[in-house]
């Protein structure tokens, strides 16, 4: 009995409870709420941020639309995953507690793998398709492995193992993917298995076409996706070689399965394309009809092709060219398309004129417009009447921009110009219209953020010119300002009522400016041997500020900036979550730490003659050649501090030279300074009168002033040798001695140049000031000073006036009773110039003075050059011409500068060397490949010694030597990359 | 013993009762479970019918408030005209009129049946007056309705195409206007990540 109660109290207790979890919760409405509690107390979000949002206030009467209201604001902050709320009646009206589940975010995705590549491991992270920072979801995984899978597939690991390692990072609610993977070999491939028509190119010739197989030796390669593709295009040449322009090759997957490649093929019909009624060169149709390089055969690319020949023939001033195309039937497996072209007269464009422009001058429409009546460079001038349409399109848009809204062009052509039966003229007739200007400018809904200069600084103000082209050049400065201050949803609209009459415009801005983003915090990944703090240094970032994409790019610009990153991703956390305060992550892949790099080149001028001591011949060098291989090791981010240590070696027949560098990068955490430690072992033959061997220690602070203004301090000491000297055997005692100089310099670098490999404008400025000072540990005492001005000018639209003046000097003091007194500075340590970057008028390092036996170039303590070229386009666009004309010598001294064009003596190598000559530039994408022939007007005439050493000696001793006379010869060349200067 | 397990009972923190919960997210947008329970509540309400509880009636419920998430998101980005807090009385308005003869007092006790308040009402009259005009700006202009499709119209309805016209007119771009906003909610549906977070509703 005493327990039936007991068990009926119980199922009363049961019941109370089951009651209450039916209890509507509307039941609530209108008690006051007690309290507003967190389960799990810890939130991802900031209770701030939670105060903010909620609209549950405590104290406040409990609504169940506010509790609906608070779950939709939570969850569209996209911080969780699942939200429940519950409430009790207590003695103080209702508590409200949430429960929540927090949602998870992509970090930093890695892969462990002892495959070798490809694929890379950014290619692997690439394919998984897991973006840093957007919402994560576990059933994400198996689309990634999948994909992943496909990409090894391709790389020829047909049996690839994929699996994963989550790390979960409640901090920052992160999850850290690393794919595990293990394949085994990578597979070859095998003589594939050809399947369709082989009548026309044999099996055999379809597995060459691939090269697949390796060269010379028996086996397959190994698979890789590049080389698979590469394998089916070489086929498809091969069957357009064989004119199969409709060929189809198909590959069929391959994989563990199906191992052995399986190959379809349809040789299609024999297409022959012909071009009749003008002559045109087999590689010219090719280029022009876009079947050959699409693989196929359709109206589209035989439309387009036609197109590109009536083009062609235009550009080449058969401006009345005509192209049409007939396509015949497949009879016989055979089918042929013919461009029939008419190509009409050959026109020159001998006139090209513009009217009725009031607003432009005729030199800025001309600017802009792609016809151009004959010249030099263009001999038929350019014409086609696609590029006439367009130029009119673009003269209306060029005024169109600047408020002309009515504007009309109108292009006419005149043949036979002047009576001259080839000539063409084209006349452009402009009715500019009004230009409308706007009378009153209206911005709407700015309320957070205080645009006044902004809008001060607009193109579209009230009295200013009204265009679309203003109005999108405003937008752009508007919506930057909002980007910059964490408004990533703004948006602009604009309006605008034109009156015609008075050709004035109403304009109105709409700005709906969104909500506000800070960054929370910014979050870096990925780092396994780079210190944070390291990292850290480089974040201009910091929480509360606003969330600026700019800045964003500006800190990714310099964690690349530190060179050892070989990828830095950068995300907004949770970028749709409607949440104040964001997570700003940097993921980034390290680099591999050791870089291998090696090189080959030579270098052919009058460089040549013989090194051996005993040869005096040739003082004035030979035409020569130097093969040069070159060895770089680096090992990047030491210690992880983003330092470098550097082996750089480089072998020539001119030069053996290593050196060791350590690099610092933002040294002592100063953001413009970079600190670089070097040692260096030289041992040159560049100046032909001697052998030296330079061991130096180097320290250089370099700092980034500004963008074009670069500051070098450095300190350099170095122990300079000289042997093999072939000079009057009397001054070896002075020269031949090995020298320690320590010196200190300061370098000035302003570089304004729009392309420092090919300038167009600009001045480049360098100032160089160096003190040798035995206070320094230098034995031998001197100042250095180089400066350098050059200067770019357009003359026209593409004639560049180029023109460089160097000067320099290096006084000495304290100068050593055993120095030369003609010149106390260390030979190794003077000036030498002449060559293509100095004086064109003499080889390499041959200015200046010489010495009176042997003829050998010594240097000097003073030097000036002054370069002019006037550079001009030559032939289409990537190669041009240069006119230079060279000024300059190296001197004994800097009184003995002079600019007397005459040589008064054979012992007199203090004058000015003037030579002329003309140049070619070939444009390449790493600076225009150049030759320039240089004629000599003064060439240096000097004694040589037409004997041995041993007899220079002998003669020397007995004071009877005999000379020859020597000259430079008035004609140079020079073969290299980049501009003169 | 009795009194010890009474006691007992009395001092047990009474549990708190789950009042709503996320039922269904559509990318950052929830549907609670007490906005469906509302959603039948309102029809109900609106159609003078007894509220559904069903399960397949929650479930409709909830696919028209995906939908009505979906247009409301797209109404945010595009930042297309919604009635302001004023207007949005005015509806309500109409309603009282047209329904109760302007009187509140027999409105609120109708309402307080369904368990609705005013502001439910309100709020639903106003959504309701939103999305038409959402419809109208979005999909009508883009409708086009040809000479031959009315007469084929009037043909099918055998009358007059001179005499209807404005209305067959107006009955042919509606329909279009709402098989345009079909297709684009399947695509938004497509781009939009919909989790069942309550299995019931679950389609």
């Amino acid at each position: 009995m005493r327990h039936r109660h007991a068990t009926s109290i119980l199922a009363v207790c049961l019941l109370s409870f089951a009651l209450q979890a039916q209890e509507s919760a509307s039941s609530f409405d209108g008690l006051l709420i007690a309290s507003i509690a967190f389960e799990p107390s810890t939130q991802p979000l900031e209770a701030n941020e939670i105060a903010r949002i909620l609209p549950l206030k405590k104290g406040q009467p409990y609504q169940a639309s506010d509790i609906r209201t608070s779950i939709e604001l939570l969850y569209a902050t996209g911080r969780y995953k699942d939200i429940q709320v519950d409430a009790e009646a207590t003695s103080g009206g209702v508590s409200v507690r949430f429960i929540t589940k927090n949602s998870w975010f992509v970090g930093h995705v890695a892969v462990e793998t002892s495959l070798s590549e490809p694929p890379s491991p950014g290619q692997i992270v690439s394919a998984s398709d897991l973006d840093l920072g957007m919402p994560f979801d576990e059933e994400q995984l198996q689309t990634a492995e999948e994909n992943i899978r496909k990409l090894l597939l391709n790389d020829g690991y047909f049996d690839p193992h994929i699996s994963h390692r989550l790390k979960f990072d409640d901090t920052f609610q992160q999850v850290q993917v690393t794919f595990m993977i293990a394949g085994g070999k990578r597979s070859r491939y095998a003589a594939p298995t050809i399947t369709g028509d082989t009548s026309v190119i044999s099996a055999s010739e379809i597995d060459k076409a691939t090269k697949w197989h390796k060269l010379l030796i028996p086996g397959y390669r190994n698979v890789t996706q590049t080389r698979t593709r590469a394998g089916i295009d070489g086929v498809r040449a091969k069957y357009q070689n064989a004119n199969r322009l409709r060929a189809s090759v198909t590959l069929e997957p391959f994989d563990r399965e199906h191992p052995t490649p399986r190959i379809t093929v349809n040789p299609g019909p024999f297409v022959e394309v012909k071009a009749q009624g003008a002559k045109l060169g087999k590689n010219t149709l090719k280029q022009q009809v876009p079947v050959f390089e699409e693989h196929t055969v359709d109206e589209d690319l035989l439309t387009e092709g036609a197109n590109n020949l009536r083009d062609y023939f235009q550009a080449r001033g058969y401006f009345d060219a005509d192209v049409e195309y007939e396509q015949q039937d497949v009879r016989n497996g055979k089918t042929e398309i013919d461009y029939i072209i008419t190509p009409g007269r050959k026109h020159r464009l001998a006139w090209l004129e513009v009217t009725g422009n009031k607003y432009f001058s005729t030199k800025t429409i001309r600017e802009r417009m792609y016809l151009i009546p004959s010249t030099f460079e263009f001999r038929q001038g350019r014409y086609s009447e696609a590029s006439q349409r367009r130029d009119e399109q673009t003269i209306a848009d060029l005024y169109r921009s600047n408020g002309f809204r009515d504007v009309e062009v109108t292009a006419s052509t005149m043949d036979n110009y002047k009576g001259r039966e080839s000539d063409f003229a084209v006349f452009f007739q402009i009715k500019e219209g009004p230009q409308y200007t706007v009378e009153l400018l209206r911005v709407q809904g700015v309320s957070q953020l205080d645009l006044s200069k902004t809008l001060e600084s607009l193109s579209s103000q009230a009295g200013q010119v009204f265009s679309e082209f203003n109005i999108a050049s405003d937008r752009e400065t508007i919506m930057q300002q909002y980007g910059q201050n964490g408004f990533a949803n703004a948006t602009f609209e604009w309006d605008s009522k034109v009156d015609t009459e008075r050709h004035k415009a109403e304009v109105t801005f709409t700005i709906h400016e969104g909500s506000r983003e800070f960054i929370r915090q910014v979050v870096t990944t990925g780092l396994s041997t780079t210190r944070p703090s390291l990292v850290n240094r480089q974040l201009g970032l910091n929480p509360g500020d606003p969330l600026s994409a700019a800045a964003m790019a500006e800190t990714q610009r310099r964690l690349y900036d530190l060179g050892i990153f070989s990828q830095v991703d950068m995300s907004i956390q949770n970028p749709n979550g409607d949440e104040s305060r964001k997570y700003v992550l940097f993921d980034m892949q390290e680099a591999r730490r050791y870089s291998l790099t090696g090189g080959f080149g030579a270098e052919f001028a009058r460089i040549g003659g013989s090194n051996a001591i005993t040869d005096l011949s040739d003082p004035g060098g030979a035409a020569g050649f130097s093969p040069r291989v070159s060895l770089d090791l680096t090992r990047l981010n030491l210690f992880g501090s983003g330092q470098s240590l550097s082996l750089q070696s480089r072998v020539s027949t001119l030069q053996k030279r290593a050196s060791i560098s350590y690099f610092v990068p933002r040294v002592f955490s100063l953001a413009k300074f970079d600190a670089t430690l070097s040692i260096l072992y030289d041992d040159t033959h560049d100046v032909r009168t001697f052998q030296s061997k330079r061991e130096e220690a180097s320290a250089q602070f370099v700092q980034h002033v500004s963008k074009s203004l670069t500051a070098f301090y450095r300190f350099n000491y170095r122990n300079v040798g000289v042997s093999n000297l072939k000079i009057d055997p009397l001054l070896l005692p002075r020269l031949a001695q090995s020298v320690r100089v320590g010196i200190s310099s300061f370098n000035l670098v302003q570089d304004r140049r729009d392309d420092p490999t090919d300038p167009h404008k600009g001045v480049y400025n360098t100032l160089d000031v160096g003190w040798a000072t035995r206070f320094f540990g230098s034995q031998t005492s001197f100042v250095r000073v180089l400066a350098r001005n050059a200067t770019y000018y357009r003359l026209g639209e593409k004639i560049i006036l180029a023109r460089e003046t160097q000067i320099g000097l290096q006084p000495a003091y304290r100068i050593p009773a055993n120095a030369d007194p003609s010149d106390p500075i260390p030979l190794p340590e003077r000036f030498y110039g002449g060559g293509g970057n100095t004086q064109r008028g003499v080889p390499e390092n041959q200015a200046g003075p010489r010495d009176d036996l042997t003829g050998f170039p010594l240097g000097g303590s003073a030097l000036f050059f002054n370069n002019t070229e006037l550079r001009f386009p030559l032939y289409g666009a990537n190669i041009s011409g240069v006119l230079f004309e060279d000024a300059g010598n190296i001197y004994s001294s800097l009184r003995d500068i002079s600019f007397r064009v005459t040589q008064n003596n054979l012992k007199d190598f203090n004058y000015m060397i003037h030579a002329a000559g003309f140049g070619i530039r070939y444009r390449t994408p790493v600076g225009p490949l150049r030759f320039d022939l240089a004629y000599s007007l003064n060439p240096p005439k000097y004694n040589g010694f037409p004997g041995s050493y041993v007899q220079l000696v002998q003669c020397s001793a007995a004071n009877n030597c005999q000379a020859s006379l020597q000259q430079i010869s008035h004609f140079q060349f020079f073969f290299s990359i980049g501009q003169a200067f | 013993m009795r009194r010890l397990l009474l006691l007992l009972t009395l001092a047990l923190p009474a549990p708190g009762v789950i009042v709503d919960r996320v039922a269904i997210s559509a990318g950052n947008q929830v549907i609670t479970a007490s906005e469906v329970d509302l959603r039948l509540r309102l029809t109900a309400f609106q159609n003078g019918e007894k509220p559904e509880v069903s399960t397949a009636a929650r479930k409709k419920a909830a696919e028209q408030l995906i939908d009505q998430k979906l247009v409301e998101r797209e109404m945010e980005v595009g930042h297309y005209p919604r009635l302001s807090a004023e207007g949005r009385k005015l509806p309500l308005k109409n309603f009282a009129n047209q329904f109760y003869q302007s009187d509140l007092t027999a409105l609120e006790r109708a309402l307080a049946a369904y368990k609705l308040t005013m502001r439910d009402l309100e709020e639903e009259l106003g959504r309701q007056s939103d999305l038409l005009s959402f419809l109208g700006v979005r999909f009508r202009p883009v409708v086009q309705v040809s000479e031959e499709d009315m007469r084929k119209r009037a043909q099918d309805k055998q009358i007059s195409l001179d005499q209807f016209r404005n209305q067959i007119e107006q009955n042919l771009a509606a329909e279009r206007a709402d098989a345009d906003l079909e297709v684009w909610l399947k695509d938004q549906r497509k781009r939009t990540k919909i989790e069942y977070l309550d299995q019931d509703l679950a389609p």
